[in-house]
Order: C-alpha cells, then structure tokens, then sequence
C-alpha cells in the first residue's frame, strides 16, 4: 500500500514538456531522492507535489487525498523546506517556527511545547530570538528544517536544503536529517543534483534525464546495477567497453565497468592471475594520478581509454608511465546496459 | 589607526606620482560651486549686518509668515509622498506579478516620464485643468460639472499637490521596483504551505518586510517635494508661502531683500533634507532603504 | 487569475494617469481647435512651423544646447579621468567623491542658488547673470549623474587588472588610459553625457535665480511665452516631451546593447 502516489503526473512550460507520463509511488516512512541534473524536472515534480504547482494530467495522491494546487488552507498537511530556506525575514526564529502552528490554531501553551522540543530535536534552543540575517547558514537550515517538521506533517518535502552551506556543515546536516527522518517516521521526498548526497541519504533513489524517471531503485542498485548509460554516466565513474571485449560478442549493447573493478598488473604477471570467470587486456599505462585516497590509471587499450581506481597505499606505486600493463576484468563486475536509451545525455 | 591610515594614504601618494594633479581642477569646481556655496549660506545665515549672531533664525522663530511657509512645504511634502508612495508601491507590487517581458519595457516607460516636472509638467496641467483648459471645458460642457465652481483650482494648494504628486509618482515606482523583491515568492510559497492565505501573508510578512523600504524611498519623495521650486513657480507666480519660493523671494525679490534671513531659511531645510537622507543611509545599510 | 486582472488593471490605471497629460500636450500641439470634443477637430503643424521659425526660440535653444555641452564636456573631462586615477592610485579618494556626489541631493537649486548669489554677487568673483556662474553652477548639479554613470561604466570592467596588463606590456600610463580604458568605459561616459542632457534641457531653478533675462534659456523662455501664447508654449512642451522620449530611448539602447553584449560574453566563456 503505497502512502504517496504520483499518476500519469505531466506538465509543459511554453510548448516545452518537463514532465512525461512519471509514476512513482512511496511507502509510508520512506526517503526518496530525486536526483538528476538541473532542468530534469525533479524540482517541477516536487513543487507538484507541494501544491504549488498544477500538473497538465495526472493525480498526486498523499495517504489517500489528493493534493491540488493552492489548496493548503484546507487540511493538506505537508512539510516543505526550500533550497534557499525561505524563512520570513522579520520574524525571529521562534516566530518563524510557531508560524503554521498558530495557524492550525493550536493554543499558545501547546505551541510553546512543540517548538522548544523541535528546537531541542535540531539543537537551535537559545536561537529564540534571533532573526534569520542573524544566524549562519547551517543554523538558518535547521529553522527552515524545524518550521517544516513542527506541523508534523504527512509528507516531507525538501528541495536541495543542502546546497548553499559549506561543505562541513553539509556533512552534518545529511546525517541530522536521516537521522531526525528515522525517528519520526516520516515520509519524505528529496531534491538533489548530488549523487553523493543521494547515496548516503536515500533508500531509494529516483534517478531523472529531460523529464523522465531514468532508473529507481536502492543506491547499491543504482550504483551497481545501472540499467542505461545515463544513470552509468551520471553515478560516479564508468567505463564503456564494447560487449565482445568481454567475450560476451552476442551482446549487442555496451558493457561498463567500474574503475575501481579493475585489476591492474605488471604485464610479465598477467599470466599467472585470473580464471575463466574473468578476462584479460592488455594496454599502454597513459597517465597515472593521485586522486586522494585512490589512484588512477589511464590505461590505452585499443582505440579506447580505460580508467583504473586502485587504493592509494601507503608504499607508493610500482607502475610507470608509457610502461606495458595488464588488465584482469571480472565478467561478474560487468554491467549490460540497454542499447539506445539514454544516450544523447 | 590613526597614523596606519596616514601611511596608508602616503603610500597611495607616492605609488601615484604626479597623478594627483589631475584632481585639481575638479576639486578647485567642487570647492567654487558646491562647498563654498554652502559654506557661505552657514556663514550669512549668522552674519547679518550688525555682526554675527543667530538673529535670523530668532526671526524665522517668531515670524507667523516664515513658519507657516515651513509648515506648507512640510504639510505638501509629506502629503505629496505619502500618496505618492501608495501609488507607487501599488504599481510596483503589480508590475512584479505581470510577465518578465512587459516588466522591463514599462518600467522603461516609468523612468522616461520621471524626467517629466517643472515648467513643462506645470504648463501641460494648465493645458488639461486650467481655468479653459481641455479637461476642465470638457467636463463642464459633457457632465454638466464645473470644476472651479466646485471650488477647484489649478493654480492654488490643490493645484501644486496635484502636479507634485505625478512627479512623485515614477520616482516611488522607481524606488520601490527593486524593494518588491525582497518579497521572494519562495517567502510566498513557504507561508502559503503552511496555510496562510494571501490576505494573512501580506499582513504578517509582505508589509513587514516591505515597511523598511517604504520608509526609506518616502525620505526621498519627501526631500524631493521639500527641494522642489520650478513647479510651484510656474503654476502660482511665486504668490505661495512654500519655503523654497520663499528663500528665493528673499534673495532676488526687490521689496525686501534679506540674504541672511534666507539663508536661515536654507540651512533650516538642509537640515531637513540631510536628516531624511540620513534616515533613508541608514536603512539602506540595514539592507531596508531604497538607493537613487 | 483574480490576481493577475487585478495587477493589469492597477498597470493600465496607473500608466494612463502618468502618460495622460503627455499624450493631451502632444495632441493639443498639432489640434487646430479642440474645445469640447474627445478628440481635436483638425490638425496642423502650423504652431511648430511657428515656433521653429521664431528668432527667440532659436536663440534660447541655442544658449541651452551651449551651456549644456560646455558643461558636460567640462564635467566629462575633470570626472572621468579623476574616477580612473581614484580607482587604480587612490582609493582612498572615492570616499570624497561620494560625499561630493551626495551633497547636491541635501541641497536643491534654490538653496546652491542663493548661495552662488551670495558669494559671487560682489567680492573678487563677480560672475552673478553670466553664463560662468550657470556652467558652475550646472556642473554641480550633474556632478551625482555624471558620477554615478560612469563609475557603474568603471564597475563593469576590471580597471585596475587592465591597466596592469596593459602596464606589463610596456604600456605608458596615459596611453593605457586612453588606448584601453576609455574605449572600454565609453558606454557609460555616453549615458552619463545623455541623463545630464536630460537633466539641464529641463533645469529652471539655477537659470531663472541666477542668470534670468541676461541670459534666457529654454526653460525661461517657455515660462515666458506660456503668459504670451499658450499654444506655441504648449507646441514647445510638446517638443521638450519628444526629445525627453527620444534621449530616454537612446539610453534604453545603449544600456540593452551592453547588455546584450555582456551576456554574449559570458556566453563565450561557459
């Protein structure tokens, strides 16, 4: 039983479709990620959801009510935080998070009680009564987060929150929300263009290209199992092989790879390692650089470039450039993708 | 601080060269024809011919007809930008809902008839609502309406309110145009999430953040009106106790000069003026007030 | 929706208020009669040909077009380098030329007016009912645009990161100035000159306290003429009102054009 359904949802700005025909449907408690690159429409699609926006066609559907735009006054019950946080500038941020209580018209001692936990929860009590422009940026987020949070809402919407703070602060803020999700149960759809935010966030992920739902699933299947070379080139680093490099010559389609499923050798070792399940190349070792905690080669094979990922180990590296190297592919680590769609990025 | 100021700008000296020199003419204008001037209306506001003393401005404190020519300019000032604040607001929170491409092109327009004011802009009123003027015959002979019966008359307070008010107008809008933004529609779109209406909005939030900037461009309709003369001059022939028309009055008039009294006059409404430009400096700085 | 209406008609409401004594002036210069009518009963161009065939017109245009381009060029000449130097040697100075620029807005014509009559009425300088005084005198009152213009032409250019290339190249000082900078900053320099135009084609104040009859511009001589004969005063409004528009225009170009070459440019780099 899903808790919030989307049918058939499209929408056309000036002739130009963003949406086409997206169906999705979330279980109550989950943390779905939208994530694609900017003018995907994964923000059209949670604005639709908000209410802030009408579909051409289609319904969006939150445990059982259908959401219709403009409609908030009457009983939908929906969180939102905004990418830029959009908190009201001439109200403190007390203010700001008891604005949608007052408005339930809940009584004042009640109000007091739920914001002061919330403030707890996000740890801004003392923050009273400071206005926005008087607080950093993490702080502003965690408002903007206990203002969304406070109504309780059934559905929790945030559209990129993590964006505009510095790369510290983004790393706290990720596992403070997963974490304050959990434990309030509560059902939530996440904006973002970062597949690392989204990896680590998500239980499942919603990858979307030019108005449509390119792939979804958990982040391990996401990362392992692309089904098309979009969401291949858009998770992380892959490498495109031709399928009969591989020995699979049936396969008409391409087959990728990741860099860090490769095995790099000297080439006199090649010999001795692999078995049938895997295959060997060989190749011309064009470039070698620290990445950080990894290594990586360019390694020439054919007409192509393959990229090698190995652990930057505290011995060094035994390779030179322009040396002869050998590749050990395991045919397991190999992913078929679906010849034709999603190519033209 | 002091003296790593003093270094600092020492060093700019000589990293310049001669390059100073060009600044010498400009100052040498500045200091002719702004500074000096000014300077010199201090000066003669306390120096009459029986020695320096703040006479003047005791006789500006116990004349009716001087006071009453401040408490004129102050009244139609703040009338005149109060109302032309209204409009100008209202227009700008219009133009910010109408579509991109027409924003621009009429906020264009605005800022062309901003340049209208002074003679021609007086002259144009009297063309339309003078004694036979266009609108005044039309509305008589089509409505059976006389308007200078009813007690109107274009070249009276009525009349300069009016014409003060259009060149309010555009500047307000022009003031105001940029300040509507600080109303973001995601501003708009949070509270409408969380269940208020529009009404409730612009009650709790809109105005609010709003008030800073109103307040600000207000200064400068008021200073604006408080300065103005041309107008006032070509619609009354000078026969109104306005405060600048009195200043001039005083100087060049030939009944009875009287530069120090005048230039008490001045110093009071430069301070007038400096004090609501200050105001509106001061909101600006605290990201409220409107720039020119 | 409701909303939206409600916007446009607030627009049409507001702009028919702003441009209806415009449009009434414009139609009023070319109406034969026009009495209790909507529209005028005939037209003529006969005011205009009137107008621009009398010798007291011509003159007074020609004083005004004189002072106003003495005025700006002067302005022009003593600004724009000053800004530059201030930019690259002094910065320190800016603060200056900020409180100069703002000076003029705590003091309206009548009180710079009085002033100047005051001080140049006798003394050393006496200059009062020349047009010196009304060069002076107009030079401080564009002082704010001219600045502010061409400063906004300054900022969109990195000045000081220029004149350093151009220095490093072995580039003379003036010759940067002139050869890489101005022709950069030319734009803003050309509004500056065209709101100051603007500006002193409609200034009355500083003429009439200051010079008055010794030396009529066009301003006096309209105030004149509308006690004399309305319709060639109104046909002079008119025409006042059509180089407004025309002025204003320019400038709409002028500053669509940088930016349309702006966006261009970003366009090249990304």
């Amino acid at each position: 039983m899903s808790y919030v359904q989307i049918n058939n949802v499209e929408k056309s700005y000036q002739g130009r479709q963003v949406l086409k025909k997206i169906h999705l449907s979330v279980a109550k408690g989950e943390f779905v990620t939208l994530l694609g690159p900017s003018g995907c429409g994964k923000t059209t699609l949670l604005r639709i959801i908000a209410g802030l926006e009408r579909s051409d066609a289609g319904s969006v559907r939150v445990n059982g009510k259908e959401i219709l735009a403009g409609q908030h006054k009457k009983g939908q019950n929906i969180g939102m935080v905004f990418q830029s946080y959009a908190l009201f500038p001439n109200m403190t941020a007390y203010e700001n998070i008891a604005f949608g209580l007052k408005l339930k018209k809940i009584s004042p001692e009640n109000i007091r009680q739920q914001v002061g936990e919330i403030m707890d929860v996000l740890s801004i009590s003392g923050k009273e009564n400071n206005y926005p422009h008087q607080m950093s940026g993490g702080q502003q987020q965690r408002v903007a987060l206990a203002r969304a949070l406070v109504t309780k809402p059934d559905l929790l919407l945030l559209d990129e929150p993590l964006s505009a703070v510095d790369a510290k602060v983004r790393e706290s803020a990720r596992s403070l929300i997963r974490d304050i999700q959990r434990r309030m149960g509560i059902t939530t759809i996440f904006v973002t263009h970062d597949q690392l935010e989204a990896m680590v966030m998500s239980d499942r992920i919603v990858v979307m290209n030019s108005g449509e739902i390119m792939q979804h699933g958990t982040p391990e299947q996401i990362y392992h199992k692309p089904e098309n070379r979009f969401v291949a080139n858009f998770i992380g680093t892959y490498n495109f092989v031709p399928g009969d490099w591989v020995g699979l010559s049936a396969y008409e389609g391409e087959v990728c790879i990741r860099p860090e499923h490769i095995q790099m050798l000297k080439k006199d070792q090649l010999e001795q390692f692999g078995d049938s399940g895997s295959v060997r190349l060989q190749g011309l070792l064009a470039h070698y650089y620290i990445l950080g905690n990894t290594v990586r080669a360019e390694v020439v094979v054919g007409d192509r470039k393959i990229l090698v990922d190995r652990l930057n180990g505290f011995q060094g590296s035994e390779f030179e450039t322009n040396e002869e190297v050998g590749l050990v592919i395991d045919k397991d680590a190999c992913t078929m993708l679906a010849p034709g769609r999603g190519e033209g990025n | 601080m002091n003296r790593t100021k003093v270094t600092q700008f020492g060093l700019e000296l000589r990293r310049g060269g001669v390059l100073w020199i060009p600044f010498l003419p400009l100052m040498l204008f500045a200091l002719g024809f702004e500074i000096l001037p000014m300077g010199y209306i201090v000066y003669s506001s306390i120096h009459t011919s029986a020695g320096f003393s703040l006479h003047s401005y005791v006789q500006v404190l116990h004349s009716k007809y001087y006071l009453i020519s401040l408490k004129n300019s102050l009244m139609v000032s703040v009338g005149v930008g109060i109302i032309g604040l209204g409009i100008g607001t209202v227009g700008a929170l219009a133009l910010r809902s109408l579509g991109e491409a027409w924003r621009e092109k009429l906020l264009t327009l605005v800022n062309m008839t901003s340049n209208f004011s002074g003679v021609p802009l007086a002259f144009a009123y009297i063309v339309l609502l003078g004694v036979n003027g266009l609108m005044t015959v039309l509305v008589k002979e089509k409505m059976g309406l006389d308007l200078y019966g009813l007690g109107f008359n274009l070249f009276s307070w009525t009349g300069i309110v009016l014409v003060y008010i259009y060149f309010s107008v555009p500047l307000a809008f022009m003031l105001m145009y940029p300040a509507v933004y600080a109303v973001r529609q995601d501003i708009q779109e949070a509270a409408q999430i969380l269940g208020a209406g529009r009404s409730y909005f612009w009650r709790k939030i809109g105005l609010p953040i709003l008030l800073p900037s109103m307040l600000g461009s207000f200064t400068l309709l008021f200073a604006n009106a408080l300065g103005a003369y041309a107008t006032a001059y070509a619609l009354t022939n000078s026969n109104n106790t306005l405060v600048s028309i009195t200043i001039a009055n005083l100087v060049t008039g030939d009944i009875f000069p009287d530069p120090s009294l005048a230039s008490a006059l001045a110093v009071i409404m430069a301070s007038l003026l400096t004090v609501s430009l200050f105001i509106n400096e001061r909101l600006r700085k605290n990201g409220g007030g409107t720039g020119r | 929706m409701k909303k939206g209406i409600l916007a446009k008609i607030v627009i049409i409401l507001i702009f028919a208020y702003l441009f209806f004594p415009i449009v009434a002036t414009l139609l009023f210069s070319v109406a034969t009669k026009w009495t209790t009518t909507i529209l005028p009963e005939g037209y003529t161009f006969s005011y205009y040909q009137q107008l621009f065939t009398s010798p007291e017109f011509i003159q007074s245009l020609l004083r005004t077009v004189y002072v106003s381009v003495i005025t700006i060029a002067l302005s022009v000449v003593l600004i724009v380098p000053s800004i530059y130097l201030t930019i690259v040697y002094y910065p320190r100075l800016e603060r200056f030329f900020e409180i100069l620029s703002v000076l003029p807005f705590a003091m309206p014509g009548v009180i710079l007016a009085i002033g100047m009559i005051q001080m140049y009425s006798s003394g050393p300088i006496r200059i009062t009912g020349t047009v010196w005084i009304l060069i002076g005198s107009y030079f401080v009152l564009i002082l704010p645009y001219m600045y502010q213009a061409t400063k906004s032409g300054f900022r969109a250019i990195n000045v000081k990161a220029l004149t350093e290339a151009a220095l490093m190249l072995g580039c003379g000082k003036l010759e940067t100035f002139i050869k890489v900078i101005l022709p950069n900053i030319i734009r803003g320099v050309i509004s500056a000159a065209l709101i100051s135009v603007s500006v002193l084609f409609g200034e009355f104040v500083l003429a009439n306290l200051l010079v008055g009859d010794n030396y009529e511009t066009l301003q006096i001589y309209l105030y004149k003429l509308q006690k004399v004969d309305g319709h060639l005063a109104n046909a002079l409004v008119a025409s006042y009102f059509l180089v407004i528009l025309l002025l204003s225009l320019l400038l709409i170009w002028l500053a669509y054009r940088n930016n349309a070459s702006a966006v261009r440019d970003r366009g090249k780099t990304s």
